[in-house]
Protein backbone atom coordinates (compact mmCIF):
# COMPACT_ATOMS: atom_id res chain seq x y z
CA UNK A 1 0.00 0.00 0.00
CA UNK A 2 1.61 3.66 -1.22
CA UNK A 3 2.01 5.61 2.09
CA UNK A 4 0.81 9.08 1.92
CA UNK A 5 2.55 11.70 3.64
CA UNK A 6 0.22 14.19 5.17
CA UNK A 7 -0.06 17.78 3.92
CA UNK A 8 1.25 20.28 6.01
CA UNK A 9 -1.65 22.16 7.77
CA UNK A 10 -3.34 24.73 5.76
CA UNK A 11 -1.98 27.12 9.04
CA UNK A 12 1.29 25.93 8.72
CA UNK A 13 1.28 26.94 4.79
CA UNK A 14 -0.79 30.41 5.03
CA UNK A 15 2.15 31.15 8.13
CA UNK A 16 4.64 30.60 5.57
CA UNK A 17 3.58 32.90 2.97
CA UNK A 18 4.81 36.46 3.45
CA UNK A 19 1.93 37.88 1.38
CA UNK A 20 -0.93 35.97 3.61
CA UNK A 21 0.84 36.78 6.96
CA UNK A 22 0.78 40.51 5.72
CA UNK A 23 -2.75 40.55 4.68
CA UNK A 24 -4.30 39.07 7.69
CA UNK A 25 -2.01 41.08 9.95
CA UNK A 26 -3.86 44.79 8.15
CA UNK A 27 -7.27 42.59 8.25
CA UNK A 28 -6.62 42.52 12.30
CA UNK A 29 -5.19 45.77 12.73
CA UNK A 30 -8.51 46.86 11.02
CA UNK A 31 -10.63 45.02 12.94
CA UNK A 32 -9.38 45.83 16.49
CA UNK A 33 -9.47 49.49 15.49
CA UNK A 34 -12.64 49.35 14.48
CA UNK A 35 -13.94 47.40 17.31
CA UNK A 36 -12.02 49.01 20.24
CA UNK A 37 -12.19 52.67 18.48
CA UNK A 38 -14.12 54.60 21.51
CA UNK A 39 -11.20 53.31 23.74
CA UNK A 40 -8.12 53.67 21.63
CA UNK A 41 -9.26 57.61 19.89
CA UNK A 42 -7.76 60.05 22.33
CA UNK A 43 -10.95 62.70 21.54
CA UNK A 44 -14.47 62.46 20.39
CA UNK A 45 -14.33 62.60 16.76
CA UNK A 46 -16.90 64.99 16.15
CA UNK A 47 -16.30 67.08 19.21
CA UNK A 48 -15.10 70.95 17.54
CA UNK A 49 -12.92 73.26 19.32
CA UNK A 50 -12.08 76.27 17.15
CA UNK A 51 -9.68 77.57 19.19
CA UNK A 52 -7.45 74.86 18.47
CA UNK A 53 -8.00 74.81 15.06
CA UNK A 54 -5.32 73.37 12.23
CA UNK A 55 -2.90 72.62 15.06
CA UNK A 56 -0.10 70.62 13.60
CA UNK A 57 1.75 67.25 14.90
CA UNK A 58 2.82 67.67 18.07
CA UNK A 59 6.33 67.41 17.44
CA UNK A 60 5.72 71.05 15.61
CA UNK A 61 6.29 74.18 17.90
CA UNK A 62 2.66 75.17 17.81
CA UNK A 63 1.86 71.29 18.77
CA UNK A 64 -0.55 70.35 21.41
CA UNK A 65 0.42 67.33 23.40
CA UNK A 66 -2.61 65.46 23.16
CA UNK A 67 -3.22 66.13 19.59
CA UNK A 68 -0.75 63.85 18.34
CA UNK A 69 -1.03 64.29 14.28
CA UNK A 70 -3.00 68.03 14.75
CA UNK A 71 -6.27 68.93 14.22
CA UNK A 72 -8.61 69.64 11.40
CA UNK A 73 -10.42 73.26 9.90
CA UNK A 74 -12.93 72.79 13.20
CA UNK A 75 -10.25 71.83 15.61
CA UNK A 76 -11.55 67.85 15.60
CA UNK A 77 -8.54 65.44 16.27
CA UNK A 78 -7.17 63.95 12.96
CA UNK A 79 -5.95 60.19 14.70
CA UNK A 80 -9.61 60.20 16.56
CA UNK A 81 -11.62 61.00 13.06
CA UNK A 82 -9.37 58.38 11.01
CA UNK A 83 -10.08 55.90 14.09
CA UNK A 84 -13.48 56.01 13.51
CA UNK A 85 -13.39 56.29 9.58
CA UNK A 86 -12.04 52.79 10.08
CA UNK A 87 -15.28 51.54 11.20
CA UNK A 88 -17.00 52.82 8.10
CA UNK A 89 -14.49 51.42 5.95
CA UNK A 90 -14.44 47.79 7.31
CA UNK A 91 -18.35 47.65 7.93
CA UNK A 92 -18.71 48.73 3.85
CA UNK A 93 -15.89 46.21 2.97
CA UNK A 94 -17.18 43.48 4.86
CA UNK A 95 -20.80 44.07 3.68
CA UNK A 96 -20.55 44.97 0.23
CA UNK A 97 -18.06 42.74 -0.33
CA UNK A 98 -20.26 39.56 0.90
CA UNK A 99 -23.43 40.68 -0.87
CA UNK A 100 -21.88 40.73 -3.97
CA UNK A 101 -20.49 37.77 -3.36
CA UNK A 102 -23.59 36.11 -2.31
CA UNK A 103 -25.38 37.86 -5.70
CA UNK A 104 -22.51 37.10 -7.72
CA UNK A 105 -22.01 33.68 -6.82
CA UNK A 106 -25.92 32.70 -6.81
CA UNK A 107 -26.01 33.98 -10.46
CA UNK A 108 -23.01 32.00 -11.39
CA UNK A 109 -23.88 28.94 -10.21
CA UNK A 110 -27.15 29.27 -12.23
CA UNK A 111 -25.53 30.17 -15.48
CA UNK A 112 -22.51 27.67 -14.98
CA UNK A 113 -24.43 24.81 -14.07
CA UNK A 114 -27.84 24.81 -15.82
CA UNK A 115 -26.15 26.52 -19.65
CA UNK A 116 -28.33 27.76 -22.06
CA UNK A 117 -30.99 30.33 -22.05
CA UNK A 118 -30.22 30.58 -18.20
CA UNK A 119 -26.80 31.04 -18.76
CA UNK A 120 -27.47 33.49 -22.09
CA UNK A 121 -29.41 36.15 -20.27
CA UNK A 122 -26.81 35.92 -16.97
CA UNK A 123 -24.21 36.57 -18.98
CA UNK A 124 -25.42 38.82 -21.72
CA UNK A 125 -26.15 40.69 -18.41
CA UNK A 126 -23.01 40.57 -17.09
CA UNK A 127 -20.93 41.69 -20.28
CA UNK A 128 -23.39 44.84 -20.76
CA UNK A 129 -22.49 45.88 -17.23
CA UNK A 130 -19.04 45.45 -16.83
CA UNK A 131 -19.19 47.74 -19.66
CA UNK A 132 -20.03 50.66 -17.72
CA UNK A 133 -17.09 52.26 -15.80
CA UNK A 134 -17.44 51.59 -12.38
CA UNK A 135 -16.77 54.76 -10.54
CA UNK A 136 -19.27 56.58 -13.08
CA UNK A 137 -22.03 54.00 -12.73
CA UNK A 138 -21.60 53.99 -8.46
CA UNK A 139 -21.92 58.26 -8.65
CA UNK A 140 -24.83 57.37 -10.78
CA UNK A 141 -26.71 55.14 -8.94
CA UNK A 142 -26.04 56.66 -5.30
CA UNK A 143 -27.09 59.52 -6.82
CA UNK A 144 -30.31 57.79 -7.98
CA UNK A 145 -30.90 55.85 -4.32
CA UNK A 146 -29.84 58.94 -2.35
CA UNK A 147 -26.79 59.61 -0.15
CA UNK A 148 -26.04 57.07 2.77
CA UNK A 149 -24.34 54.43 4.06
CA UNK A 150 -26.75 51.79 2.68
CA UNK A 151 -26.79 53.72 -0.72
CA UNK A 152 -23.23 52.70 -1.20
CA UNK A 153 -23.26 49.54 -0.06
CA UNK A 154 -26.14 48.93 -2.46
CA UNK A 155 -24.36 50.86 -5.12
CA UNK A 156 -21.17 48.51 -4.47
CA UNK A 157 -23.24 45.41 -4.85
CA UNK A 158 -25.16 46.42 -7.67
CA UNK A 159 -21.73 46.83 -9.46
CA UNK A 160 -19.43 44.23 -8.05
CA UNK A 161 -21.62 41.01 -8.43
CA UNK A 162 -20.33 40.72 -11.90
CA UNK A 163 -16.51 40.47 -10.68
CA UNK A 164 -17.98 36.81 -8.86
CA UNK A 165 -20.65 35.89 -11.26
CA UNK A 166 -17.97 35.35 -13.98
CA UNK A 167 -15.42 33.88 -11.99
CA UNK A 168 -17.62 31.73 -10.60
CA UNK A 169 -19.83 30.57 -13.79
CA UNK A 170 -16.35 29.54 -15.44
CA UNK A 171 -15.13 27.51 -12.50
CA UNK A 172 -18.61 26.00 -12.64
CA UNK A 173 -19.10 24.97 -15.94
CA UNK A 174 -15.18 23.42 -15.20
CA UNK A 175 -16.50 21.52 -12.16
CA UNK A 176 -19.53 19.64 -13.67
CA UNK A 177 -17.49 17.87 -16.13
CA UNK A 178 -15.64 16.63 -13.34
CA UNK A 179 -15.82 13.12 -12.26
CA UNK A 180 -16.67 13.09 -8.81
CA UNK A 181 -19.85 15.57 -10.16
CA UNK A 182 -20.74 12.58 -12.69
CA UNK A 183 -20.82 10.17 -9.56
CA UNK A 184 -22.72 12.32 -7.77
CA UNK A 185 -25.20 12.02 -10.43
CA UNK A 186 -24.55 8.11 -10.52
CA UNK A 187 -25.40 7.84 -6.82
CA UNK A 188 -28.81 9.88 -7.70
CA UNK A 189 -28.62 13.32 -6.02
CA UNK A 190 -30.38 16.02 -7.74
CA UNK A 191 -29.15 18.94 -9.27
CA UNK A 192 -29.72 20.82 -6.42
CA UNK A 193 -27.80 18.21 -4.13
CA UNK A 194 -24.94 18.24 -6.78
CA UNK A 195 -24.27 22.27 -6.79
CA UNK A 196 -24.52 22.44 -3.40
CA UNK A 197 -22.92 19.22 -1.71
CA UNK A 198 -20.44 18.68 -5.15
CA UNK A 199 -19.80 21.96 -6.81
CA UNK A 200 -19.53 24.66 -4.24
CA UNK A 201 -17.33 23.56 -1.47
CA UNK A 202 -14.74 23.67 -4.26
CA UNK A 203 -15.36 27.33 -5.42
CA UNK A 204 -14.99 28.09 -1.31
CA UNK A 205 -11.00 28.53 -1.85
CA UNK A 206 -11.76 30.73 -5.09
CA UNK A 207 -14.47 32.88 -3.28
CA UNK A 208 -12.18 33.36 -0.35
CA UNK A 209 -9.29 35.08 -2.58
CA UNK A 210 -11.97 36.77 -4.64
CA UNK A 211 -13.81 37.97 -1.66
CA UNK A 212 -10.18 39.55 0.64
CA UNK A 213 -9.88 41.24 -2.85
CA UNK A 214 -13.07 42.68 -3.18
CA UNK A 215 -13.00 43.63 0.30
CA UNK A 216 -9.84 46.27 -1.05
CA UNK A 217 -11.92 47.50 -3.84
CA UNK A 218 -14.85 48.39 -1.45
CA UNK A 219 -13.03 50.94 0.44
CA UNK A 220 -12.14 52.07 -2.70
CA UNK A 221 -15.15 52.99 -3.67
CA UNK A 222 -16.65 53.87 -0.50
CA UNK A 223 -13.87 56.85 -0.43
CA UNK A 224 -14.40 57.55 -3.69
CA UNK A 225 -18.46 58.03 -2.96
CA UNK A 226 -17.27 60.04 0.34
CA UNK A 227 -14.59 62.31 -1.35
CA UNK A 228 -17.65 63.46 -3.93
CA UNK A 229 -19.85 63.83 -1.04
CA UNK A 230 -22.20 61.07 -2.30
CA UNK A 231 -21.58 58.46 1.03
CA UNK A 232 -21.87 59.40 4.96
CA UNK A 233 -23.02 63.17 5.52
CA UNK A 234 -20.17 65.20 5.31
CA UNK A 235 -19.29 65.76 9.04
CA UNK A 236 -19.08 61.99 9.89
CA UNK A 237 -15.79 60.64 9.67
CA UNK A 238 -15.19 58.73 7.33
CA UNK A 239 -11.22 58.22 5.43
CA UNK A 240 -12.95 60.01 2.24
CA UNK A 241 -14.10 62.76 4.04
CA UNK A 242 -10.92 63.33 5.81
CA UNK A 243 -9.28 63.00 2.20
CA UNK A 244 -11.52 65.09 0.81
CA UNK A 245 -11.17 68.19 3.95
CA UNK A 246 -7.35 67.67 3.95
CA UNK A 247 -7.73 68.14 -0.11
CA UNK A 248 -8.61 71.42 0.21
CA UNK A 249 -6.56 72.71 2.44
CA UNK A 250 -3.45 70.92 0.88
CA UNK A 251 -1.54 74.12 0.58
CA UNK A 252 -1.76 75.66 4.20
CA UNK A 253 -2.03 72.23 6.31
CA UNK A 254 -0.36 69.30 4.30
CA UNK A 255 -0.76 66.79 7.16
CA UNK A 256 -4.68 66.76 7.43
CA UNK A 257 -4.16 64.31 4.19
CA UNK A 258 -1.16 61.82 5.70
CA UNK A 259 -2.61 59.51 7.86
CA UNK A 260 -6.31 58.76 6.28
CA UNK A 261 -4.32 58.70 2.75
CA UNK A 262 -1.93 56.33 4.93
CA UNK A 263 -4.92 54.26 6.26
CA UNK A 264 -6.15 53.55 2.90
CA UNK A 265 -3.30 52.28 0.90
CA UNK A 266 -2.74 49.78 4.03
CA UNK A 267 -5.95 48.61 3.75
CA UNK A 268 -5.98 48.00 0.31
CA UNK A 269 -2.36 47.01 -0.30
CA UNK A 270 -2.78 44.47 2.67
CA UNK A 271 -6.65 42.89 1.68
CA UNK A 272 -4.71 42.73 -2.07
CA UNK A 273 -1.47 40.92 -0.80
CA UNK A 274 -4.51 38.76 1.63
CA UNK A 275 -6.15 37.28 -1.56
CA UNK A 276 -2.44 36.42 -3.50
CA UNK A 277 -1.29 35.11 -0.79
CA UNK A 278 -4.39 32.98 -0.12
CA UNK A 279 -4.51 32.08 -4.34
CA UNK A 280 -0.94 30.66 -3.16
CA UNK A 281 -1.81 28.58 -0.61
CA UNK A 282 -4.89 27.16 -1.87
CA UNK A 283 -4.23 26.46 -5.09
CA UNK A 284 -1.78 23.59 -4.60
CA UNK A 285 -4.89 21.95 -3.44
CA UNK A 286 -7.74 22.45 -5.30
CA UNK A 287 -5.69 21.91 -8.27
CA UNK A 288 -5.12 18.10 -6.67
CA UNK B 1 -31.80 -18.78 -13.19
CA UNK B 2 -33.98 -15.38 -13.81
CA UNK B 3 -32.49 -12.49 -15.43
CA UNK B 4 -32.25 -9.36 -13.22
CA UNK B 5 -31.33 -7.28 -16.62
CA UNK B 6 -32.15 -8.16 -20.22
CA UNK B 7 -31.21 -5.98 -22.93
CA UNK B 8 -32.99 -6.62 -26.38
CA UNK B 9 -31.85 -5.31 -29.82
CA UNK B 10 -30.61 -2.25 -28.16
CA UNK B 11 -29.43 0.68 -31.20
CA UNK B 12 -27.92 3.77 -30.22
CA UNK B 13 -26.12 6.57 -31.94
CA UNK B 14 -24.32 9.56 -31.26
CA UNK B 15 -24.96 12.64 -33.25
CA UNK B 16 -23.11 15.47 -33.34
CA UNK B 17 -21.93 18.77 -36.23
CA UNK B 18 -24.30 16.93 -38.77
CA UNK B 19 -23.03 13.95 -38.59
CA UNK B 20 -24.49 10.33 -37.12
CA UNK B 21 -22.36 7.46 -35.70
CA UNK B 22 -23.58 4.18 -35.17
CA UNK B 23 -22.07 2.96 -31.70
CA UNK B 24 -24.06 -0.10 -30.37
CA UNK B 25 -25.55 -2.23 -32.80
CA UNK B 26 -28.42 -4.58 -31.75
CA UNK B 27 -27.13 -5.49 -28.58
CA UNK B 28 -29.00 -8.53 -26.70
CA UNK B 29 -27.50 -9.30 -23.53
CA UNK B 30 -29.38 -11.18 -20.30
CA UNK B 31 -27.43 -10.52 -16.58
CA UNK B 32 -28.78 -13.29 -14.33
CA UNK B 33 -29.51 -12.26 -10.77
CA UNK B 34 -26.33 -12.81 -8.20
CA UNK B 35 -23.92 -13.16 -11.84
CA UNK B 36 -20.70 -11.48 -12.26
CA UNK B 37 -20.82 -10.99 -16.19
CA UNK B 38 -17.79 -9.64 -17.63
CA UNK B 39 -18.13 -7.53 -21.10
CA UNK B 40 -14.77 -7.44 -22.97
CA UNK B 41 -14.17 -6.04 -26.28
CA UNK B 42 -11.03 -3.38 -27.75
CA UNK B 43 -10.92 0.30 -26.95
CA UNK B 44 -14.10 2.21 -28.56
CA UNK B 45 -16.45 -1.03 -28.65
CA UNK B 46 -18.70 0.28 -27.21
CA UNK B 47 -18.39 -0.90 -23.14
CA UNK B 48 -19.11 1.87 -21.47
CA UNK B 49 -21.52 3.72 -23.74
CA UNK B 50 -23.77 0.31 -23.04
CA UNK B 51 -22.72 0.82 -19.04
CA UNK B 52 -23.64 4.58 -19.42
CA UNK B 53 -26.96 3.43 -20.96
CA UNK B 54 -28.33 0.98 -18.29
CA UNK B 55 -27.33 3.59 -15.71
CA UNK B 56 -29.03 6.84 -17.76
CA UNK B 57 -25.63 8.69 -17.85
CA UNK B 58 -25.36 8.71 -21.33
CA UNK B 59 -23.93 12.11 -22.91
CA UNK B 60 -26.28 14.63 -25.08
CA UNK B 61 -25.45 13.80 -27.92
CA UNK B 62 -26.39 10.11 -27.80
CA UNK B 63 -29.71 8.69 -29.43
CA UNK B 64 -31.33 5.70 -28.80
CA UNK B 65 -32.91 4.35 -31.24
CA UNK B 66 -34.84 0.80 -30.87
CA UNK B 67 -34.01 -1.86 -27.86
CA UNK B 68 -35.28 -2.46 -24.05
CA UNK B 69 -33.89 -2.64 -21.19
CA UNK B 70 -35.78 -5.17 -18.97
CA UNK B 71 -34.81 -4.30 -15.43
CA UNK B 72 -37.19 -6.41 -12.77
CA UNK B 73 -39.74 -6.22 -14.74
CA UNK B 74 -39.94 -2.90 -16.28
CA UNK B 75 -38.49 -1.23 -19.44
CA UNK B 76 -35.83 1.39 -18.11
CA UNK B 77 -36.55 2.99 -21.23
CA UNK B 78 -40.09 3.76 -20.82
CA UNK B 79 -39.59 5.21 -17.36
CA UNK B 80 -39.91 8.88 -16.55
CA UNK B 81 -36.61 10.25 -15.84
CA UNK B 82 -37.42 10.96 -11.79
CA UNK B 83 -38.11 7.26 -11.54
CA UNK B 84 -35.26 6.64 -13.33
CA UNK B 85 -32.93 8.85 -11.44
CA UNK B 86 -34.84 6.98 -8.22
CA UNK B 87 -33.32 4.03 -8.83
CA UNK B 88 -29.49 5.64 -9.31
CA UNK B 89 -27.27 4.75 -6.38
CA UNK B 90 -30.18 2.37 -4.58
CA UNK B 91 -31.03 0.04 -7.55
CA UNK B 92 -28.50 0.02 -9.75
CA UNK B 93 -25.10 1.47 -9.04
CA UNK B 94 -21.45 2.69 -10.20
CA UNK B 95 -17.99 1.69 -9.26
CA UNK B 96 -16.23 4.20 -11.60
CA UNK B 97 -12.76 3.89 -13.07
CA UNK B 98 -10.45 6.28 -11.90
CA UNK B 99 -10.75 6.31 -8.20
CA UNK B 100 -7.96 9.36 -8.33
CA UNK B 101 -11.02 11.52 -9.51
CA UNK B 102 -14.26 10.06 -8.66
CA UNK B 103 -14.31 11.41 -5.35
CA UNK B 104 -14.77 15.20 -4.44
CA UNK B 105 -11.42 16.40 -3.25
CA UNK B 106 -12.56 19.11 -1.00
CA UNK B 107 -15.90 16.86 1.15
CA UNK B 108 -14.09 14.01 3.45
CA UNK B 109 -14.98 10.57 2.93
CA UNK B 110 -17.25 10.11 5.39
CA UNK B 111 -19.15 12.70 4.26
CA UNK B 112 -19.38 11.41 0.43
CA UNK B 113 -20.10 7.96 1.66
CA UNK B 114 -22.91 9.46 4.19
CA UNK B 115 -24.94 11.34 0.72
CA UNK B 116 -26.24 7.79 -0.42
CA UNK B 117 -27.59 6.76 2.76
CA UNK B 118 -29.26 9.76 3.92
CA UNK B 119 -30.59 10.13 0.35
CA UNK B 120 -31.95 6.24 -0.45
CA UNK B 121 -32.19 4.90 3.04
CA UNK B 122 -33.06 7.75 4.41
CA UNK B 123 -30.92 7.81 7.73
CA UNK B 124 -30.28 10.79 9.32
CA UNK B 125 -26.44 12.35 9.35
CA UNK B 126 -25.35 10.79 12.59
CA UNK B 127 -27.05 7.03 11.41
CA UNK B 128 -25.42 7.12 8.24
CA UNK B 129 -21.61 8.16 9.45
CA UNK B 130 -22.12 5.16 11.96
CA UNK B 131 -23.37 2.65 8.95
CA UNK B 132 -20.53 4.37 6.71
CA UNK B 133 -18.34 3.33 9.28
CA UNK B 134 -19.42 -0.57 9.00
CA UNK B 135 -19.46 0.07 5.64
CA UNK B 136 -15.30 1.04 5.80
CA UNK B 137 -15.05 -2.11 7.74
CA UNK B 138 -16.85 -4.34 5.25
CA UNK B 139 -14.62 -2.81 2.39
CA UNK B 140 -11.17 -3.37 4.90
CA UNK B 141 -10.16 0.05 5.37
CA UNK B 142 -7.70 -0.32 8.69
CA UNK B 143 -8.72 3.01 10.52
CA UNK B 144 -12.39 3.03 10.13
CA UNK B 145 -13.05 5.82 11.98
CA UNK B 146 -9.72 7.68 11.18
CA UNK B 147 -10.90 7.40 7.28
CA UNK B 148 -14.23 8.45 7.91
CA UNK B 149 -13.04 11.77 8.70
CA UNK B 150 -10.15 12.08 5.74
CA UNK B 151 -10.21 13.48 2.91
CA UNK B 152 -9.33 11.79 -0.46
CA UNK B 153 -6.15 12.93 -1.47
CA UNK B 154 -5.03 11.60 2.22
CA UNK B 155 -5.83 7.98 0.98
CA UNK B 156 -4.10 5.67 -1.55
CA UNK B 157 -5.84 4.75 -5.02
CA UNK B 158 -6.89 1.22 -3.66
CA UNK B 159 -7.93 2.98 -0.41
CA UNK B 160 -10.05 5.20 -2.60
CA UNK B 161 -11.24 2.45 -5.18
CA UNK B 162 -12.42 0.54 -1.93
CA UNK B 163 -14.34 3.52 -0.89
CA UNK B 164 -15.98 3.94 -4.09
CA UNK B 165 -16.94 0.35 -3.68
CA UNK B 166 -18.23 0.98 -0.08
CA UNK B 167 -20.34 3.49 -1.87
CA UNK B 168 -21.52 1.35 -4.73
CA UNK B 169 -22.81 -1.50 -2.39
CA UNK B 170 -23.92 0.75 0.53
CA UNK B 171 -27.73 0.49 -0.62
CA UNK B 172 -27.08 -2.95 -1.95
CA UNK B 173 -28.41 -2.28 -5.08
CA UNK B 174 -29.40 -5.62 -7.18
CA UNK B 175 -27.29 -4.52 -10.34
CA UNK B 176 -23.69 -2.78 -10.48
CA UNK B 177 -22.24 -1.27 -13.25
CA UNK B 178 -17.81 -1.64 -12.83
CA UNK B 179 -16.36 0.19 -15.68
CA UNK B 180 -12.82 -0.68 -15.43
CA UNK B 181 -12.79 -0.39 -12.06
CA UNK B 182 -9.27 -2.05 -11.66
CA UNK B 183 -7.53 -0.63 -14.60
CA UNK B 184 -5.79 2.17 -12.89
CA UNK B 185 -4.53 0.41 -9.90
CA UNK B 186 -1.40 -1.68 -10.35
CA UNK B 187 -1.28 -5.30 -10.16
CA UNK B 188 -1.15 -6.43 -7.01
CA UNK B 189 -3.67 -3.99 -5.68
CA UNK B 190 -6.10 -4.60 -8.74
CA UNK B 191 -6.14 -8.27 -7.19
CA UNK B 192 -6.92 -7.53 -3.64
CA UNK B 193 -9.77 -5.08 -5.07
CA UNK B 194 -11.41 -7.96 -7.19
CA UNK B 195 -11.43 -10.73 -4.16
CA UNK B 196 -13.19 -7.86 -2.30
CA UNK B 197 -15.39 -7.14 -5.08
CA UNK B 198 -16.18 -10.88 -5.48
CA UNK B 199 -16.54 -11.44 -2.16
CA UNK B 200 -19.26 -8.48 -1.32
CA UNK B 201 -21.12 -9.33 -4.23
CA UNK B 202 -21.33 -13.10 -2.96
CA UNK B 203 -22.17 -12.00 0.33
CA UNK B 204 -25.01 -9.71 -1.19
CA UNK B 205 -26.48 -11.28 -4.36
CA UNK B 206 -25.60 -8.41 -6.46
CA UNK B 207 -25.14 -9.10 -10.12
CA UNK B 208 -22.59 -7.12 -11.89
CA UNK B 209 -21.58 -6.05 -15.10
CA UNK B 210 -17.96 -5.83 -15.42
CA UNK B 211 -16.48 -4.01 -17.78
CA UNK B 212 -13.17 -5.04 -18.99
CA UNK B 213 -10.47 -5.63 -21.87
CA UNK B 214 -8.14 -7.52 -20.22
CA UNK B 215 -9.32 -11.30 -20.41
CA UNK B 216 -7.20 -12.30 -17.20
CA UNK B 217 -9.67 -9.90 -15.07
CA UNK B 218 -12.45 -11.93 -16.45
CA UNK B 219 -10.97 -15.45 -15.68
CA UNK B 220 -10.39 -14.39 -12.15
CA UNK B 221 -13.54 -12.61 -11.42
CA UNK B 222 -16.76 -13.52 -13.97
CA UNK B 223 -19.34 -16.39 -14.21
CA UNK B 224 -20.57 -15.47 -17.80
CA UNK B 225 -18.90 -13.33 -20.48
CA UNK B 226 -20.03 -11.40 -23.50
CA UNK B 227 -17.92 -10.31 -26.38
CA UNK B 228 -18.21 -7.00 -28.01
CA UNK B 229 -16.76 -5.37 -31.00
CA UNK B 230 -18.30 -2.61 -33.03
CA UNK B 231 -21.04 -2.05 -30.74
CA UNK B 232 -22.05 -6.08 -31.33
CA UNK B 233 -22.09 -8.90 -29.06
CA UNK B 234 -20.19 -11.50 -31.20
CA UNK B 235 -20.97 -14.17 -28.05
CA UNK B 236 -22.23 -14.92 -24.72
CA UNK B 237 -21.31 -17.82 -22.94
CA UNK B 238 -19.68 -19.21 -19.32
CA UNK B 239 -16.39 -17.92 -18.70
CA UNK B 240 -15.15 -21.37 -18.61
CA UNK B 241 -16.71 -22.46 -22.09
CA UNK B 242 -15.59 -19.66 -23.87
CA UNK B 243 -11.83 -19.94 -22.48
CA UNK B 244 -12.08 -23.82 -23.62
CA UNK B 245 -14.25 -23.77 -26.64
CA UNK B 246 -14.12 -20.07 -28.29
CA UNK B 247 -17.17 -19.40 -30.99
CA UNK B 248 -16.54 -16.71 -32.44
CA UNK B 249 -12.91 -16.00 -34.89
CA UNK B 250 -12.51 -13.24 -32.84
CA UNK B 251 -12.98 -14.52 -29.37
CA UNK B 252 -10.48 -17.33 -30.78
CA UNK B 253 -7.93 -13.90 -31.46
CA UNK B 254 -8.67 -12.18 -28.14
CA UNK B 255 -7.58 -15.44 -26.11
CA UNK B 256 -4.22 -15.68 -28.13
CA UNK B 257 -3.83 -12.09 -27.82
CA UNK B 258 -3.61 -12.35 -24.20
CA UNK B 259 0.06 -12.65 -22.66
CA UNK B 260 0.11 -15.83 -20.27
CA UNK B 261 2.56 -17.12 -18.33
CA UNK B 262 2.54 -20.77 -19.66
CA UNK B 263 2.69 -19.76 -23.03
CA UNK B 264 6.18 -18.95 -24.93
CA UNK B 265 6.77 -15.32 -26.50
CA UNK B 266 6.13 -16.86 -30.30
CA UNK B 267 2.81 -17.75 -28.63
CA UNK B 268 1.63 -14.11 -28.06
CA UNK B 269 -0.14 -12.74 -31.75
CA UNK B 270 -1.72 -9.51 -32.46
CA UNK B 271 -5.30 -10.11 -33.88
CA UNK B 272 -5.31 -10.33 -37.31
CA UNK B 273 -5.70 -6.88 -39.50
CA UNK B 274 -8.29 -8.99 -41.71
CA UNK B 275 -10.32 -10.30 -39.10
CA UNK B 276 -10.87 -6.50 -37.67
CA UNK B 277 -11.78 -5.45 -41.40
CA UNK B 278 -14.41 -8.28 -41.33
CA UNK B 279 -15.95 -7.04 -38.25
CA UNK B 280 -16.05 -4.01 -39.84
CA UNK B 281 -17.75 -4.78 -43.06
CA UNK B 282 -20.17 -6.72 -40.73
CA UNK B 283 -20.82 -3.45 -38.81
CA UNK B 284 -21.30 -1.12 -42.22
CA UNK B 285 -23.69 -4.05 -42.92
CA UNK B 286 -25.66 -4.08 -40.03
CA UNK B 287 -25.90 -0.36 -40.83
CA UNK B 288 -27.33 -0.63 -44.67
CA UNK B 289 -29.97 -2.79 -42.90
CA UNK B 290 -31.08 -0.59 -41.13
CA UNK B 291 -31.18 2.50 -43.59
CA UNK B 292 -32.97 -0.09 -45.98
CA UNK B 293 -35.64 -1.28 -43.39
CA UNK B 294 -35.92 2.23 -42.48
CA UNK B 295 -36.05 3.77 -46.48
CA UNK B 296 -38.64 0.74 -47.31
N1 LIG C 1 -18.92 11.76 -25.21
C1 LIG C 1 -18.58 11.27 -26.41
N2 LIG C 1 -18.48 12.08 -27.48
C2 LIG C 1 -18.13 11.59 -28.70
N3 LIG C 1 -17.87 10.32 -28.95
C3 LIG C 1 -17.94 9.45 -27.94
C4 LIG C 1 -18.30 9.87 -26.61
N4 LIG C 1 -18.29 8.80 -25.80
C5 LIG C 1 -17.95 7.76 -26.58
N5 LIG C 1 -17.74 8.12 -27.85
C6 LIG C 1 -17.38 7.26 -28.97
O1 LIG C 1 -18.14 6.08 -28.89
C7 LIG C 1 -17.37 4.95 -29.20
C8 LIG C 1 -17.49 3.93 -28.09
O2 LIG C 1 -16.95 4.51 -26.91
P1 LIG C 1 -16.86 3.76 -25.53
O3 LIG C 1 -16.40 4.75 -24.53
O4 LIG C 1 -18.12 3.06 -25.24
O5 LIG C 1 -15.69 2.72 -25.81
P2 LIG C 1 -15.14 1.61 -24.80
O6 LIG C 1 -15.49 0.30 -25.37
O7 LIG C 1 -15.59 1.90 -23.43
O8 LIG C 1 -13.59 1.82 -24.97
P3 LIG C 1 -12.46 1.88 -23.82
O9 LIG C 1 -12.01 0.48 -23.63
O10 LIG C 1 -11.40 2.72 -24.45
O11 LIG C 1 -13.06 2.49 -22.62
C9 LIG C 1 -15.95 5.42 -29.42
O12 LIG C 1 -15.71 5.42 -30.81
C10 LIG C 1 -15.92 6.83 -28.89
O13 LIG C 1 -15.11 7.62 -29.70
MG1 LIG D 1 -14.67 2.68 -21.64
Amino acid sequence: MVNVRPDPSFVYRICHEPRAVFGLFVLCVLTVIALTAPWLAPHDPLEQDLLYSFLPPTWYPQGEGSYLLGTDNLGRDIISRTVYGTRIALVVAVVAASLACLLGTVLGLLAGYFGGKVDLVISRVVDIWMSFPAVLLSIVLVAVIGAGLHAVIIAIVIIDWTRFCRVVRAETMVQKELDYVASGVTIGLSRIQLLLNEILPNLVPLLIVLLSMEMGIAIVVETILSFVGLSVASDTPSWGNLIQEGRQYIHQVPWLLGLPVFCLIFSVVGLNALGDGLKQVIDPVSRR
Amino acid sequence: MSAILKISQLSLCLRYAGISERILRGISLAIDSGEVHGLVGESGAGKSILGQTILDILPRIAVIESGTIDFDGQNLLRLAPTQRRGLLGSEIALIPQDPMTALNPVRRIGQQLADTLVLHLKLNRKDALDRACELLEEVRIKHPRRALRQYPHELSGGMRQRVLIAIAFSCKPRLIVADESTTALDVSVQRQILRLIRELQVSSGTSILFITHDLGVVAKICDRVSIIHSGRILESDAVKRIFSMPEHEYTRALLKATPRYDHGKHQFRPIPKALISTLQLEAKEYDRRIRDSVDA
